[in-house]
């Protein structure tokens, strides 16, 4: 029994290796992606704004389970063939990217129009202002929606359990089922996930309170 | 020599509202020139024109021989791609009502920042620049500070020196007190002074009267949208010939005794 015990601990922790490894993947690419979307949104032409505005709405309209479906058993259709983890992945880093596309845009259009016409005054171009003084700025606005993002996409990743994906929900499942310790498992799964975001939304609140000083 | 600046037939419109309806004036190397006018006159607006900032329908604006923010295209006008525009403005200094510093980083790289990315400058030699000019606007002590830890004076000082310090071929002052206490307005205008003497072109939107009389070379009356009137500061504000000048100008003398 203890052993039985022992080797679920170990598939557990199996398991919270898997779901920070789909956190940390989604998580960097959907905030490149929505980096990317979010300043089309906010400097694309007509057209380039179209495009963007209609990705987020559609993606911020669907459910995310919705979407790991379609990238799992619709894009096959396409004659893309995915494994279970990699359109996990995918449909997490389209989801999280839509969110973070708002997170962007609105931290960019916070910033008030005077650092942009200071900016531009002594001749910086358009993307050294972005890099160099909107960007620096809008980040400390973005940081508490982005953490909140964040901590969405750890326990989203818990619907990868669906399509096969032992991470740590269906580890702990997987636990449950030949150790028939039911409630010790799922509490410990809590304390696991509840341990990853607190540690999360810390930082964040460490970098936050980096920042505080910065007033206008 | 020609002017420095030469604005020709200036038209700009946002929407159906026109603004300017054919601004012309030239301003001398080494010139400082005040632009009066009552709010909405257009003095602003023409500020921005001059430095890229707005986009304008009819009209030249010419440093020295450059056409500023357009190429002509046989007779039509075609806005300069955004790299192009960055470099012009580089040569155009302004300072702002509302200051406009970045307030993320220091006094000192505020300065330096456009010396560095905008003029090539090494790190160190720009920061050397930067310390010097903010040195010469009396704020050495300062250089270490960030924006928000000086006051409205102070920044205003901060924000002379970033636009100074690129080199500009033409200064542009927006009512760059017009936001201050009235006991830091004195600071500001005494550095503006200094630059004036040390033979800096700068135009200049203030109501300022004292410094319009005493440091300007020529005043600017601007009244919907068009110069109404100029002249040397002494004409112009002692014997207005347009009623429209004599009506602004009796605001100020309500305000400060004789003008």
């Amino acid at each position: 029994m203890a052993q039985a015990i022992l080797l679920g601990l170990v598939q557990l922790l199996r398991g919270l290796r898997t779901t920070l490894e789909i956190s940390a993947v989604v998580l960097v690419a959907g905030t490149v992606l929505g980096l990317v979307t979010g300043l089309a949104l906010e400097y694309g032409n007509l057209v380039v704004r179209l495009l963007a505005r209609a990705y987020v709405d559609t993606v911020r309209g669907i459910p995310v389970l919705v979407l790991i479906f379609a990238c799992y058993f619709g894009l096959p259709v396409f004659g893309l063939k995915l494994s279970s983890f990699q359109a996990g992945i995918t449909a997490l880093s389209v989801f999280a990217a839509a969110h973070i596309a708002e997170i962007v845009r609105g931290g960019i259009s916070s910033i008030p129009r005077a650092q942009t016409d200071g900016a531009m005054a002594i001749g910086l171009g358009f993307w050294q202002r972005l890099r160099l003084v909107i960007l620096p700025l809008a980040i400390r606005r973005m940081l508490p929606p982005w953490v909140n993002a964040a901590v969405e996409i750890v326990k989203g990743s818990a619907l990868l359990s669906l399509l096969g994906v032992v991470e740590l929900l269906l580890a702990m499942q997987n636990v449950v089922g030949y150790t028939f310790i039911v409630l010790p498992f799922y509490a410990l799964t809590a304390l696991l996930y509840f341990a990853v975001n607190f540690t999360i939304s810390r930082t964040a609140a460490l970098l936050e309170r980096r920042f505080a000083y910065l007033r206008y | 020599m020609g002017p420095i600046l030469r604005i020709v037939d200036l038209h700009k419109r946002f929407g159906s509202l026109e603004v300017l309806r054919g601004v012309s004036l030239d301003v001398a190397q080494g010139e400082v020139v005040t632009l009066i006018g009552a709010s909405g006159s257009g003095k602003t607006t023409l500020l921005r024109c001059i430095n890229a900032l707005e986009e304008y329908q009819e009209g030249r604006i010419y440093l020295g021989d450059t056409l500023l923010g357009y190429r002509e295209n046989s007779e039509r006008l075609a806005r300069l791609p955004e790299s192009q525009l960055a470099r012009q403005r580089a040569d155009v200094g302004m300072v702002f009502q509302s200051f406009n510093l970045f307030p993320h980083i220091t006094v000192l790289d505020n300065v330096a920042l456009g010396l560095v990315y905008v003029r090539r400058r090494p790190g160190d030699e720009a920061r050397r620049i930067a310390a010097s000019w903010l040195e010469r606007v009396g704020l050495a002590d300062k250089v270490g500070a960030y924006p928000f830890q000086l006051s409205g004076g102070q920044q205003q000082r901060v924000a002379i020196a970033r636009a100074v310090a690129m080199g500009p071929k033409l200064l542009l002052f927006d009512e760059v007190t017009s936001a201050l206490d009235p006991e830091l307005v004195g600071e500001v205008l005494s550095v503006m002074q200094d630059l004036a003497r040390s033979g800096h072109t700068m135009l200049v939107v203030s109501h300022e009267m004292m410094f319009v009389r005493e440091v300007a070379h020529r005043v600017i009356f601007m009244d919907g949208g068009v110069v109404a009137e100029q002249g040397p500061p002494d004409q112009l504000l002692h014997q207005p010939r347009t009623e429209r000048l004599r009506t602004f100008l009796g605001r100020f003398r309500g305000v400060f005794g004789a003008v």
